[in-house]
């Protein structure tokens, strides 16, 4: 029989031994870890906006299979997303993103899982509309100018207010569909920005609108898609355009030029963002740290003709394309051009009223 | 002593009280050891943490500082010259390695000024209008933006800040710088810092692979936590980016959106107290051990062993060893206890001696009384002897005797076998004669006639077997005794007679050699078990009272009376001779005295051997001559017989011739035969020795008779003068042989031969 003595300090050399031990023993730390991957993300953009190639590249490579969803317009997208629809990987314009973020639709982006977001150009990083970039990538960019038909223009056309040329009456085109940019181009062929909110200046823009009201064409009357059907027919000498609109154009043979107007361009950029309901944000920031590999994002620029933000992919881009100054433009249109920019509250409230009333004109 | 069971034992139990008790007390100093190690150690680096975490912040401050002001100064004082020459700016930039560019932007985003270490890339924007940084600076503030990584893996953060001139002055700051600070602050052998922004997103680390993975603590804890605090100065524990738990303090860059964290591993944090967890337990738990050892000890030597003396001797003295005494090896309280043990015990002892003797002297008391009684019962007889002869009516001599008896408080009924054998006559009972009266009346039978056929005696052994018989219950046996008394008039003879039933009764068988004649039944309140002894001399006086009678009326026919009487007269002798040696018997038992003892056995003897001659007398034919022959062979094996027990393995030859001898030469001889035998049965055979007696009496020619005594034991002492001896008994061998006229011849080889002769 063990000696009560002996049970005791054998008793208590265990006691202590996990007292004290277990006194600082703490939970093992544990490395964070990386949820698993996704077996399919929702990719929604507009129709055939990436290649197939690149979405079956990235596939293939992670597993991770891709559903490419299409939008008609920024608007059906916004309001799906507003409506609760999931999507993992929306491509929007970046005008959008402050109002989505005030809303908290957006998530906020983990860039240890996009180390390639130092491939984007300076030009496109930390701009007003998402400060330090939490909620977006910038992922193509491009101007609006205008696509003119050199062989029915008269003279040469090199500024928005050559919109308003009489010469030109009744052969002008603009994007009812786009409102933001018809009176953006409208405010800068006045001289103001293209972002301005001030009422006087808009109301300037309003008159001018209207009174271009009777001799304006909706490109969209003539095709949803494209101003080059508009253009082909001759009906339409100045198309409000933008770069996709005049490759189009040359591709049906079209005598086209795309004109940045001496006023300022203006610039639209496309980003990506991820809803804040996705369930696979991991898996959408592999996407688009993918997509923004040089190699990747030359592919898409190769065949979308649409300028990327990621400058890296530079020389992987077909020298063509990236010297052809529609998608490219040089340094000094650039510098003149105008990003749309989202507008505060008010100030969508007034453009809202402003095109409304444009809308409502009656044309003479 | 009993093993006592362990979870009984009362040492356990303490052991275990105080185990536990060293125990909790150990944890509570371990405990309160480590808390205070771990509670200091923790002060003492959390002060020393933040005040190097103060240093940091200081460090970045004045990095940024340095920057700013240079910028400042461009601004105000070099503005118009750098305007004037761009290459100034150049110059500046070299000197300033920290800086990649500098750039001046007019109101309406348009770069004036700008020199670049490499490509331009502030200057180079197109989107400035739309930039975050020109936008704050060109409305009044300053801004830093967060950490921007090339393609080329350079990290560079744009600070903008409105310029006086209107627009804003930009700068590419690369990191690297600060990296370096950054890295180089530590403290402690592995406490470092790192900034972050105030999105969490880190700006600086020693590990530059965490600030180009675009590390984010942004929805940690941590970084909450710090957010929350006064001044976003925080001091706590968390895991930090490699899962390694650490001790942060927080501060705040002032003038930026910039936090300094620094980390302090843990493991160095509280390497004392990690250190002291394991040592400390393990010294204390061997302090413990030595501790509960000593106590032990002392717990045994103190308590447990004076405790098991008084144990044993408590045991010792409940099993009666009252002489156990305890060691008092101590004056404290436990010495004390067993002093009183012990005083205790030798009180029970001295008690229990005192009560030993006062039993003994009970018992010593009892039996005097006994014998006082005894004797006072034979005194009663030798009484009644002297009153009797052989004329006396055999009735008279039952009166007597029942009188004596009764001044003893004893009745008496002799009842008398008839010559059938089969009826016991009542022929004397003690009652009082009304009562006698009474009964003779009642049941119209003299109390002679009463008769007791054998199938009612109470206790026939009496008779058959002339043993005494005790019955305490005098009652049970004679209820039908009386076949003529009804059941009822006997109850009443009883009640009348003041006869108790309950009285013990002792049957006393009335015999000779030969025959029973009849019963003596005594009884009384008194009467004890051990009166039979007394009792039975009386019954014998009784026995010869009838017998005697018998003979007497016998002889009385024949009218051989004076044959009778001789008879008588040596019967009585021996009697009386008896009545003495029984006398000296008694008084035997109350000498203690060896030598008084010895002196009291040999007259036994001699009386004996004297009545035996009597006995033998009254036995022959010719009563005035013994058949001396047969009387030595009686004597012999009697006196053999007496100290045969002492002895060892002895034989006894004896032979004789028939002599028959008249009593002046057979008194002597047999005393002489008593004596010489005596001796040797004495002292020829000491220690067990075996050995073999003869005995010889021998007719001679001419009426001379010798008589010779031969042992082979150890002889008489060389010494020893028979002849002027001082010891009684050879006084008499010598005195006797003289009186017969005889020769006493001794040879003393190979044994003693004693031979004695004489003419007769």
């Amino acid at each position: 029989m063990i000696k009560l003595f002996q049970l005791n300090s054998y008793v208590r050399g265990c006691l202590s031994a996990c007292l004290i031990l277990g006194f600082l023993n703490s939970s093992c730390a544990q490395a964070p870890t990386q949820p698993p991957l996704a077996d399919e993300i929702v990719v929604y953009n507009w129709d055939g906006d990436i290649p197939q190639s690149a979405l079956d590249a990235f596939t293939e490579e992670t597993h991770v299979k891709i559903k490419y969803e299409a939008y008609e317009s920024q608007e059906e997208a916004i309001a799906n997303i507003r409506a609760g629809k999931i999507y993992d990987v929306v491509v929007m314009e970046s005008r959008f993103i402050p109002l989505m973020v005030k809303d908290n639709l957006l998530a906020e982006l983990n860039y240890e899982n996009i180390p390639n977001f130092k491939n984007i150009s300076p030009n496109f990083r930390d701009l007003i509309y998402d400060p330090g970039n939490l909620y977006s990538i910038p992922y193509s960019w491009g101007t609006t100018g205008m696509v003119v038909r050199t062989d029915l223009a008269q003279n040469p056309v090199s500024r928005w207010a050559d919109l308003w040329d009489a010469k030109y009456a009744g052969k002008v085109g603009i994007w009812v569909g786009q409102p933001r940019e018809t009176l953006a181009l409208t405010l800068k062929s006045l001289g103001y920005s293209a972002n301005s909110e001030k009422p006087a200046e808009l109301e300037e823009a309003l008159t001018a609108l209207i009174a271009l009201k009777p001799n304006l064409h909706f490109i969209e009357d003539f095709d949803p898609e494209s101003a080059a059907p508009a253009l082909s027919t001759g009906k339409i000498v100045i198309a409000m355009g933008y770069s996709g609109d005049f490759l189009a154009s040359k591709d049906i043979g079209l005598q086209v030029e795309y004109i940045m107007p001496e006023e300022g361009a203006l610039l639209w950029g496309d980003t990506f963002v991820i809803p804040s309901n996705s369930p696979n944000q991991s898996s959408a920031e592999l996407f688009i740290n993918f997509i923004l590999r040089p190699e990747i994002s030359a592919e898409i620029v190769n065949q979308k003709y649409y300028a990327s933000a990621n400058d890296a992919a530079r020389i992987f881009i077909d020298p063509q394309i990236s010297g052809d100054p529609s998608i490219y433009p040089g340094e000094e249109t650039l510098r003149k051009a105008e990003i749309i920019l989202p507008l505060s509250v008010e100030g969508q409230t007034l453009y809202d009223d402003i095109w409304q009333r444009f809308l409502d004109a009656d044309p003479k | 002593m009993t093993e006592i069971r362990y979870s009984q034992s009362l040492r356990a139990r303490v052991m275990a009280f105080m185990g536990m008790l060293f125990l909790a007390l150990a944890i509570l100093i371990v405990a309160s050891i480590l808390f205070f190690i771990y509670t200091t150690e923790q002060n003492t680096w959390r002060a020393r943490q933040t005040e190097a975490t103060g240093n940091a912040v200081i460090k970045v401050a004045d990095y940024l500082q340095k920057n700013e002001t240079l910028l400042l100064w461009l601004d105000k004082y070099e503005f118009d010259k750098i305007k004037n020459n761009p290459d100034i700016l150049q110059e500046i930039l070299k000197d300033n390695p920290a800086f990649l560019e500098i750039t001046f932007v007019d109101k309406g985003g348009t770069p004036i000024m700008d020199a670049a270490r490499t490509q331009p890339t502030l200057a180079n924007q197109f989107t400035i209008l739309q930039s975050e940084w020109f936008r704050v600076a060109n409305s009044g503030q300053k801004i830093y933006t967060r950490v921007q990584t090339s393609p080329q893996n350079e990290s560079y953060i744009i600070f903008a800040m409105p310029s006086q001139h209107g627009g804003v002055l930009a700068a590419q700051i690369q990191m690297d710088a600060l990296w370096n600070t950054v890295a180089e602050i530590q403290f402690g052998e592995t406490g470092r810092i790192y900034i972050v922004n105030q999105n969490g997103q880190v700006i600086a680390h020693p590990n530059s692979q965490i600030v180009l993975s675009n590390q984010n603590i942004g929805d940690t804890a941590l970084f909450e936590a710090i957010l929350q605090s006064p001044g976003e100065k925080w001091i706590g524990n968390a895991l930090n980016f490699e899962g390694v738990k650490v001790v942060n303090v927080s501060m705040p860059v002032e003038l930026t959106e910039w936090i300094v964290i620094s980390e302090l591993p843990q493991e160095e944090a509280y390497a004392a107290s990690r250190q002291a967890s394991t040592l400390i337990p393990v010294l204390v738990i061997f302090l413990m051990i030595i501790v509960t050892i000593t106590f032990r000890r002392m717990l045994d030597r103190v308590i447990m062993q004076p405790l098991n003396l008084l144990r044993q001797g408590a045991n010792q003295v409940g099993q009666g060893n009252l002489s156990h005494r305890i060691a008092i090896p101590r004056k404290d309280e436990l010495g004390e206890v067993m002093g009183v043990f012990n005083g205790m015990a030798a009180d029970l002892e001295k008690q229990q001696d005192n009560l030993q003797k006062a039993l003994a002297y009970e018992y010593e008391t009892k039996r005097a009384n006994d014998l006082a009684r005894s004797n006072s019962i034979i005194l009663a007889l030798s009484k009644v002897a002297a009153q009797l002869d052989s004329s006396s009516d055999s009735f008279e001599i039952f009166d007597t005797v029942g009188k004596e008896l009764k001044k003893l408080e004893m009745d008496s009924i002799v009842g008398v076998l008839d010559d059938s054998k089969q009826t016991i006559q009542i022929r004397y009972v003690s009652i009082e004669h009304q009562v006698v009266r009474w009964v003779e009346k009642m049941t119209g039978h003299s109390v002679r006639d009463l008769a007791i056929p054998r199938h009612l005696w109470p206790n026939e052994k009496v008779i058959t077997e002339k043993a005494a018989y005790w019955d305490p219950n005098l009652m049970k046996g004679t209820l039908n005794m009386f076949p003529i008394i009804p059941e009822k008039l006997h109850k009443a003879v009883i009640k009348m007679a003041g006869i108790s039933m309950d009285d013990p009764v002792i049957y006393l068988p009335l015999a000779n050699k030969q025959e029973a004649l009849g019963v003596l039944a005594v009884w009384g309140a008194g009467l004890k078990q051990s009166d039979v002894s007394a009792l039975s001399i009386v019954a014998n006086q009784v026995a010869t009272a009838i017998r005697n009678s018998q003979l007497y009326e016998t002889e009385a026919r024949r009218g051989r009376e004076k044959e009778i009487l001789l008879k008588e007269i040596h019967h009585r002798v021996k009697n009386n001779l008896q009545i003495i040696s029984s006398l000296l018997n008694l008084q035997t038992d109350q000498v203690k005295d060896t030598g008084t003892l010895r002196a009291l056995r040999d007259s036994q003897a001699r009386v004996r051997s004297m009545a035996l001659i009597h006995e033998k007398l009254y036995q022959s034919k010719d009563l005035a001559k013994i058949e001396f022959g047969e009387y030595v062979q009686s004597l012999a094996k009697d006196l053999f017989r007496s100290y045969q027990r002492a002895l060892g393995n002895i034989k006894l030859n004896i032979q004789v011739d028939e002599i028959a001898l008249d009593l002046d030469y057979a008194v002597p001889c047999g005393l002489i035969l008593n004596e010489l035998m005596t001796n040797t049965l004495k002292y020829a055979f000491p220690n067990g020795r075996d050995g073999s007696i003869q005995v010889e009496l021998h007719a001679g020619p001419g009426q001379t008779l010798s008589l010779r005594v031969t042992d082979d034991g150890v002889g008489i002492p060389a010494d020893l003068d028979i002849f002027n001896n001082k010891s009684l008994g050879l006084q008499l061998v010598n005195s006797l042989v003289k009186q017969v006229d005889g020769k006493l011849v001794i040879e003393n080889s190979k044994g003693t031969s004693f031979l004695v002769s004489f003419k007769y």
